[in-house]
């Protein structure tokens, strides 16, 4: 298996938690009762506390996400029991429409661009 | 395994194993030791042991099994936190800076001495960017963490337990900086308390000392790699170690010689 494909994607920090539900769903991480996040880049307009925006970069074997979010946004979701990973079809559709993605070649790693079209810079925690 | 050096026509001598960084643990010691250039040690699948496929150059990486005796295995928290494996002639993790780490187990309550250790090759610094750590707990500030920092210069920090308040922390950071665009090897050794050194390609190093008094917090906190606290490494990085003990000017000159 390749992974051609880099995907970024950033959802308003109010969706967090559903974004990590539905990586779940998808697969792409554990429960997150258990404390695991996909969505763990914080963002806001001008890179300091709180984050407005959460957001992932990653590499993709294929276009499958990218077929998954096409449709959704189109109004067809993959047939996935939702409300067994703590969700609804419409918090699902709401959470899709609302996402801003960005897919390249992995070489060129989509997370800048995507940060820079929306107007956000990554939070900075304090320096250590 | 005990090597035989043929010296003559039917004499042999009995020559010592090659140096390997797994013999640190030979006495029980606590840590790991990830080598990301030996193939049968990275797996695709963020799973640990029971991963089963191979991470080649350009996949991600979602395990790396433990070689020390320890089988502490670092894992990704979700896919899009595996690092991508690279090739530069170093086959090395390439984590992306925004959000991969690996995250071994907790070492819950473990004290000094630590030491921490890895190759590096930065393709450029910004921010403080975590390279490795012994207690890694979310966005606090625990245990021992080795830095990269925005200048190049290496910071290993003690960490107070808490999320804010800097001043309790306890920061060393080198005076001289690790270069752009070549392999180096960063090494930690922690006796305790304003007690350790830094090592730069085996060459002892000042640092400049900040913070606050506060005793550093084992209390619990996860093995991490590219991450901790302050913001996720894009480095690459390779041959990664975190031992429980001081290593000795052999074992530090040898873990150098083994180059990244």
């Amino acid at each position: 298996m390749t992974y051609p494909y880099a995907v970024s994607a950033i959802i308003p920090a109010a969706m967090r938690d559903d974004g990590d539900r539905l990586s779940w769903a998808l697969g792409y991480q554990p429960d997150p009762s258990t404390g695991a996040r996909t969505f763990v880049a914080a963002l806001s307009s001008d890179g300091s506390e709180p984050a407005t925006h959460y957001g992932y970069n990653a590499q993709a074997a294929a276009q499958d996400f990218v077929d998954i979010l096409h449709a959704a946004k189109g109004g067809t979701l993959v047939p996935i029991d939702w409300e067994a990973y703590g969700l609804t079809e419409k918090r699902v559709k709401d959470l899709l429409q609302a996402m801003e993605v960005e897919v390249s070649s992995k070489d060129d790693w989509p997370w800048d661009a995507l940060v820079d079209r929306l107007g956000l810079m990554t939070l900075r925690t304090e320096e250590a | 395994m005990i090597a035989m050096l043929r010296i003559g026509i039917g004499m042999y001598v009995l020559s010592p194993p090659p140096w390997t960084p797994a013999q640190l643990f030979s006495d029980g010691q606590q840590g790991g030791y990830y080598d990301t250039s030996d193939a049968s040690v990275r797996y695709i699948e963020r799973t640990g042991a029971s991963a089963t496929t191979p991470a080649g150059v350009g996949d991600p990486l979602g395990t790396i099994l433990d070689t020390s005796p320890n089988a502490n295995h670092v894992t990704a928290p979700s896919d899009a936190a595996r690092p991508t494996v690279g090739d530069d002639g170093v086959v090395h993790a390439k984590p992306d800076g925004v959000d991969d780490v690996l995250i071994g187990p907790s070492l819950d309550g473990i004290g000094f001495p630590w030491t921490l250790a890895c190759w590096i090759n930065p393709a450029s610094f910004s921010g403080t960017r975590g390279l490795v750590a012994t207690h890694f707990v979310g966005t606090d500030y625990n245990g021992i963490t080795l830095y990269s920092q925005s200048d190049g210069t290496v910071q290993v920090l003690f960490g107070d337990g808490g999320g804010a308040a800097p001043d309790a922390r306890r920061s060393y950071i080198t005076n001289d900086a690790t270069p752009v665009g070549q392999w180096s090897l960063v090494v930690a050794e922690c006796r305790g308390y304003d007690d350790l050194n830094i090592y730069i390609n085996n060459v002892d190093k000042a640092f400049t000392i900040s913070g606050g008094a506060a005793a550093v917090s084992f209390a619990g906190g996860n093995i991490s790699l590219f991450n901790a606290a302050a913001g996720f490494s894009p480095h690459k990085q390779s041959r990664t170690l975190i031992y429980r003990g001081i290593l000795s000017a052999a074992d530090r000159t040898s873990l150098y010689e083994l180059g990244p």
